[in-house]
This record gives structure tokens, C-alpha cells and sequence, in this order.
């Protein structure tokens, strides 16, 4: 039998990733980490653009993800430098330390 | 192919997996264990080491990285117009200045408030 | 080709957005150019000048009106509603800020910059035709907030406000994204009208992945809005950030959120609307009910204001889940008049909190007394906390009125009537506060301090009073502006 990688194969491949993201920020405790589970989120989601955008012939798709890569490098930016001042100030990254704002 | 088939396969996997707990364990139970200072070093042989590879970076480091990060990724949108530059003509030269003149303010921006500058 | 591409943009439509990005050009420039101590004022005038252009701008070219750049962004009488909104209400913040930003001792210009580039985030979600604009707008908007939140950098509550908005934001990002990447395989293009004429053609075969995509896009938006259950980064974003910032994302970035939202779902979901309405009329009780529940037990202001805005946005879900032109257009006039009361309490909390290098602060406890210490003021507070309660004969009161009638028209009775008992409990907290202003006790006196008054906060306080007694007295005017703001949705 004959398989090729065809278009569900990078969908599954897609949906597996983005649950790992989801399960990683949602159990990790350390800031980078939990960043890092994000932005695997956000790449499963520019995986499944690119191959739909291959599979429909349409170049809408891809360019999304350009887009997409660049806002994710401002918000890595941002983000940085939330985690280098949280950082200085509470010389740890576990989010449990972070609890001065109750409800 | 038929299920069935794939039975070798999975005596390959059986064999493989069972071979190596079974030399991790024989190695655990007959090995001799004796520990020295030397042998407790992160390189047993070779240069003495001079100190944790876990210590901290100057914030400078962060901000050159972050920096980076930004200015790195704009060219993602230069390269497709740079390949269709002919096609695109005055229109796409047009837009593409108007995209550099913006990164340009942003860099103006860094370097006059020192972030370029490393001490 | 070069002069037809360029026509083909209408490029004047988009004046105001034009002018907010050569604002912040201009602004990036004076920042460099003036010496360190006296940028943030010249930075701050500079803005000042630019979004009284940006506001000019919009009102003359109001009749310029269609599609622009290839139907990525649209300009109707919904964006120039919207447009009008968020630049006044940028306009006010930056107003009152030199002063706060000074007294928190973080007296820099990206205060200002970061300001403007979330206010032309917001100005793309109000125009946006496209997802992708939606998610650039939303992005841009987001990304300047989280650095605002953050900006009290030695707090550890700014620090921690910052850092939850943050994580959580970027989470939603991703499934917003998701959403869109699926919505894409499906119809094979993220412009919203493209999407509902695919859809339409389906009939009753709506595949599996369109709803999926629209789920997750919803999540999406009920992050940006604040909606339960994905609320939970906003009271602590609210309470960590600079209180300016606290009543500047309190009000405008929902406005925005919420008119993306309903363009987005209006527009390109209309069809799957039935299924939605339940999911949101979900959304819309827990919503209100949560965000009162926890508001009734706060001892800060700020914090009791930030689990209020909750609630409030649980009532805009009631004028939007109706899905007709009355909910639409009730949703606009509570969208300005909720600005308007909102940024005066916000404004008047922060004139009465003694400490702002406290952690936390704004304690009930400091209203004590303070109708005797300063009676204007006091009057004031009261006004507002009427409005908010919705009580007439304030604004907030019509904007409740219109919400909960227009859900009674739709057929949403049961809705209403829970809005309706929503709005009864907030009374009690609102009240309390005014309670506490008529109350003077020997503790109160010894724990009296200066209150911190600047000219700038005392006018955008009467201005806010004034708007907030006139819409009360005559509703007329505004509603019919936003009936007419949202004729073409629907």
C-alpha cells in the first residue's frame, strides 16, 4: 500500500501540537516555559495555514503566517522584558511566587 | 498489507527494548562501584572545569537579543518582494519604502536612547 | 498600473488611521530630540494636537465612506461611530496623565507612544473586513497594553498584573489563530464577506471544522472582552496597571473588542447565528452574575471597578446576542455611556487615593468623610456611581433600559429579567461606596490625607458629569446616532 503525506496528515500533526501547547501552559509553573508552550500553540496554528493554503493553491494562508510570525516576535519582545523585570524583582520564574493579587 | 505483516516488526521492537534493560540491569547488579573525587568531576579527564555553566547574563544581553529578534524578522517581508521586485514595479517600491521609513524611526528610536551601546 | 493600484486603495479613507501612525512617527521624534526631563511634556502636547487632528479628520471625511486597500478594511458609519469613541476617549486619558505619570515616577514618553499604537490597533479592529486585519488590529492593541500594564516596573502588582495578561493573552492569541488557520481550510479565505457567501451556500451542511474555527475565534474575543469564563486576567491586569491605564482598558479596548466582535459574528457568522445565541446567552449570565458576585466582596475601588467592568460587559452580550438592529445600537450608546461614567469614577479614585507608592490602595475606607472634606467631588462620585448603577435620572440608566429592552423585543425575556436582578445587586456596592462618603468617624479624620486635585483631572471629571446628566435627560440624540452608526450591519 502506497501512502503519501497528504493534507489530513499535517492537520493531525497540527492538532497534536497545539494540545501539547495547551497542556504545557496549562501544567508547566515556569514562566519560560509556559512562553515556550505558546508559542508551539502558535506554530501549529502557522502549520495548519501553510498546508491548507498549499492544499487550496490560495497564497492568503501564507501570507497570514508572515504575519503571524512577526507579531509573535513582538509579543516575544514584550514579553521578555515582563520576564526580566519580574526577574530582578522576585529573583525567580515560578509563577506560584507570583501571588500578591488575590481575588 | 494485512495487520499480521507487521508482527516482525513488532518482534525487532521486542527484542531491541528487551536487550537493553537487560544490559542496563546485568551492568547495575555485577558492576563494581567505587566513587572518587576525580570521577565525581563533570570531566573526568581533560581541563578542570572553572565554574557553573548556570550563571547569570548581563539584562544588556536580553535586550540585544530582543532587538535582534525584531529587526530579524522584518526581512521575512522583504525576501518575497525582493524576488517579485520587477512585477511589483514603483507600487511595490512605494510600499516597501514606506515599510523601511517606519523600521527606520524605530531604530532611530533605539539608538538615541542608548540601547545600541554596551557600556 | 502604478496610478490604478493606488486609486484602487482609496488610501483617503484611511486619513485618521494614517494620521495616528505619522503621529506616532512625529512623537517617536520629539521624544529623541527634546532633552531627557522635558520630552514627556513636549511628547504629551505633541499627541494632544495630533489626536484633535486625527478627531477632525474623522468627523470631515465622514462622507467618505466604502471599502479600502482590496476589502481588507471597510469605512461606514460604524467605524466612524467607533473611530469617534476610541480617539475621544485616548484623547481624555493622555489629558489627564502627566501628572499621575509623574507622581508613580514613571515619567517617560512610551507612555504616550504605547498609547497611541494601541489606539490604531483598536482604530483596525473597528474597520477590519478581513481576520487578518482583525488579528493585526487586535495584536497591536494588545501588545502596547501588556508593556502599559507593566510600566510600574518596581510593583510587584504591575509586575504581576503584566505578566498574567500577558500569558493569557498570547494563549488566546494562539487559539484565535487556530480558529482563523481552520475557518481558512474551510471556506479558502479570511475576508468576512467571503465567509458568509460560502457559508450561506451550505445550507444546513455546515462542516465540523466551520464550527470549530468559530468557536475558537469566539474564545478569541471573549479574552479581549473579558467575558466568563475567560475573564480571569482582568482584574489583576486592572489592578496592576497604572490607574489611567486601568480606566483607559476598561473602556476603550473592550469598545474595540466588542466591535470586532460583532462585525465578525454579525457579518460573517450570521448563519450559524441560532447556535450561537445559546452559547452566548450563557456567556452573557455568568458573565454578569460572576463579575457582580466578586465585585460585592471588595475593599479596594479599584479592584470593585474592575469586577463591575466585568458585569457591564456581560450586559453588551445581552444587546449583542439579539442579533438585530435595536441590540446593536443599544450596544453602542452603553458602550460610550459606560466610557463616560467609568473613566470619571476612575478618575475621581485616583484625585482621593492618598499613597501611590502603596501596593495596593484605593481602600473604601479613604471615602470616609469625604462629602464633608470636599462636597463637589463627593457629588460627583455620586453621580457616577448612580450612572453605574443605572439609576435615573442618569445615562446609565437609559443604556440598561435600551439593552434590556431591546433583549424583551428579540424574545429573550428571561434574559432581561436576570440582567434586570443583576443590575439590583450591583446597586448594593455602588451605594456602599456612597455610604461611606456621608460617613465621618474620629478614625476617618486621623486618616484624612491631601487629596491629589490637578486642573486637567478637575475638567475631564466635569466633562464626564455633564455628558453623563445631559444623555441622561436626553437620550434621543445619541441613540439615534448609533441606530444610524449600525444601519449598514444589518
Amino acid at each position: 500500500m502506497e501512502t503519501t503525506v497528504g493534507l489530513n496528515h499535517y492537520l493531525i500533526l497540527a492538532a497534536l501540537l497545539f494540545c501539547i501547547g495547551i497542556a504545557g501552559v496549562l501544567t508547566r509553573r515556569n514562566l519560560l516555559i509556559i512562553f515556550m508552550s505558546v508559542e508551539l500553540m502558535l506554530n501549529s496554528a502557522n502549520l495548519t495555514l501553510i498546508a491548507f493554503s498549499h492544499y487550496l493553491v490560495n497564497a492568503v494562508g501564507m501570507v497570514f503566517v508572515f504575519f503571524t510570525m512577526t507579531v509573535a516576535a513582538a509579543e516575544v519582545g514584550v514579553g521578555l522584558a515582563i520576564v526580566v523585570t519580574i526577574f530582578r524583582n522576585i529573583e525567580s520564574l515560578d509563577i506560584r511566587k507570583l501571588n500578591v493579587l488575590k481575588h | 498489507m494485512t495487520p499480521g505483516d507487521y508482527l516482525p516488526i513488532l518482534i525487532v521492537f521486542g527484542i531491541v527494548g528487551g536487550f537493553a534493560y537487560f544490559s542496563l540491569a546485568l551492568t547495575h547488579l555485577l558492576g563494581p562501584r567505587r566513587y572518587a573525587p576525580i570521577k565525581q568531576d563533570t570531566y573526568e579527564c581533560g581541563v578542570d572545569y572553572v565554574g557553573d555553566s548556570r550563571q547569570r547574563f548581563s539584562v544588556k544581553f536580553y535586550l540585544v537579543a530582543v532587538l535582534f529578534l525584531i529587526f530579524d524578522l522584518e526581512v521575512v517581508f522583504m525576501y518575497p518582494w525582493a524576488v517579485n521586485v520587477r512585477t511589483l514595479g514603483w507600487f511595490g517600491f512605494v510600499t516597501m519604502t514606506i515599510f523601511l521609513v517606519l523600521l527606520t524611526v524605530g531604530l532611530l528610536y533605539e539608538w538615541k536612547k542608548g540601547a545600541l551601546e554596551w557600556e | 498600473m502604478f496610478d490604478s493600484l493606488i486609486a484602487d486603495m482609496h488610501v483617503s479613507r484611511l486619513i485618521p488611521e494614517i494620521f495616528v501612525i505619522g503621529l506616532a512617527l512625529v512623537a517617536i521624534l520629539v521624544d529623541v530630540v527634546l532633552p531627557r526631563g522635558r520630552s514627556t511634556r513636549g511628547v504629551q502636547i505633541t499627541v494632544l494636537i495630533g489626536l484633535f487632528a486625527v478627531i477632525a479628520a474623522t468627523v470631515l471625511g465622514k462622507e467618505n465612506t466604502g471599502e479600502a486597500f482590496g476589502g481588507m478594511v471597510v469605512v461606514d458609519g460604524f467605524t466612524f461611530f467607533f473611530r469617534l469613541l476610541l480617539a475621544i476617549i485616548t484623547f481624555l486619558v493622555v489629558l489627564v496623565s502627566e501628572h499621575y505619570i509623574e507622581r508613580l515616577n514613571i515619567r517617560i514618553a512610551e507612555y504616550y507612544l504605547l498609547l497611541l499604537f494601541s489606539l490604531f490597533g483598536m482604530l483596525l479592529m473597528a474597520m477590519a473586513q478581513d481576520l487578518l486585519i482583525v488579528f493585526l488590529g487586535i495584536e497591536t492593541m494588545s501588545v502596547s497594553l501588556y508593556a502599559l500594564v507593566g510600566l510600574s516596573r518596581q510593583k510587584h502588582t504591575s509586575n504581576e498584573g503584566a505578566i498574567k495578561y500577558f500569558l493569557l493573552g498570547a494563549f488566546t492569541t494562539a487559539i484565535f489563530v487556530y480558529g482563523i488557520a481552520l475557518m481558512f481550510g474551510v471556506v479558502g479565505s479570511t475576508n468576512i464577506n467571503d465567509i458568509v457567501t460560502f457559508l450561506s451556500g451550505l445550507g444546513d451542511s455546515m462542516p465540523l471544522l466551520a464550527w470549530a474555527g468559530a468557536g475558537l475565534i469566539l474564545i478569541g474575543f471573549g479574552f479581549k472582552a473579558a467575558l466568563v469564563p475567560f475573564h480571569w486576567w482582568s482584574p489583576d491586569a486592572y489592578e496592576g496597571a497604572p490607574t489611567t491605564i486601568t480606566a483607559f482598558m476598561s473602556t476603550a479596548p473592550k469598545a474595540a473588542a466588542f466591535a470586532a466582535f460583532l462585525r465578525v459574528f454579525y457579518i460573517a457568522f450570521g448563519e450559524m447565528w441560532g447556535e450561537w445565541t445559546v452559547v452566548l446567552w450563557w456567556i452573557a449570565v455568568l458573565t454578569m452574575t460572576f463579575g457582580n458576585l466578586l465585585a460585592l466582596r471588595q475593599d479596594s475601588v479599584k479592584r470593585m471597578l474592575a469586577f463591575s467592568s466585568i458585569t457591564h460587559a456581560g450586559y453588551l452580550v445581552i444587546a449583542l446576542l439579539t442579533f438585530d438592529r435595536i441590540g446593536a445600537a443599544a450596544m453602542l450608546f452603553y458602550l460610550v455611556v459606560y466610557a463616560l461614567m467609568n473613566l470619571g469614577a476612575f478618575l475621581i479614585a485616583i484625585a482621593v487615593n492618598r499613597d501611590e507608592s502603596e501596593e495596593k490602595g484605593y481602600w473604601f475606607d479613604d471615602y470616609k468623610g469625604l462629602v464633608f472634606r470636599k462636597p463637589a467631588l463627593a457629588l460627583a462620585m455620586l453621580v457616577f456611581m448612580l450612572a453605574l448603577a443605572g439609576i435615573p435620572p442618569t445615562a446609565g440608566f437609559f443604556g440598561k433600559y435600551y439593552i434590556f429592552a431591546s433583549a424583551v423585543n428579540a424574545g429573550f425575556v428571561g434574559l432581561a429579567v436576570i440582567g434586570v436582578l443583576n443590575s439590583a445587586v450591583s446597586v448594593y456596592y455602588y451605594l456602599r461606596l456612597v455610604v461611606y462618603m456621608f460617613l465621618r468617624d474620629r478614625e476617618a479624620r486621623e486618616r484624612e490625607g491631601p487629596l491629589w486635585i490637578t486642573d486637567e483631572i478637575t475638567n475631564v471629571v466635569f466633562l464626564c458629569l455633564v455628558l453623563v446628566l445631559l444623555v441622561g435627560l436626553f437620550p434621543d440624540a445619541l441613540l439615534t446616532f448609533a441606530t444610524n452608526s449600525v444601519k449598514m450591519l444589518l
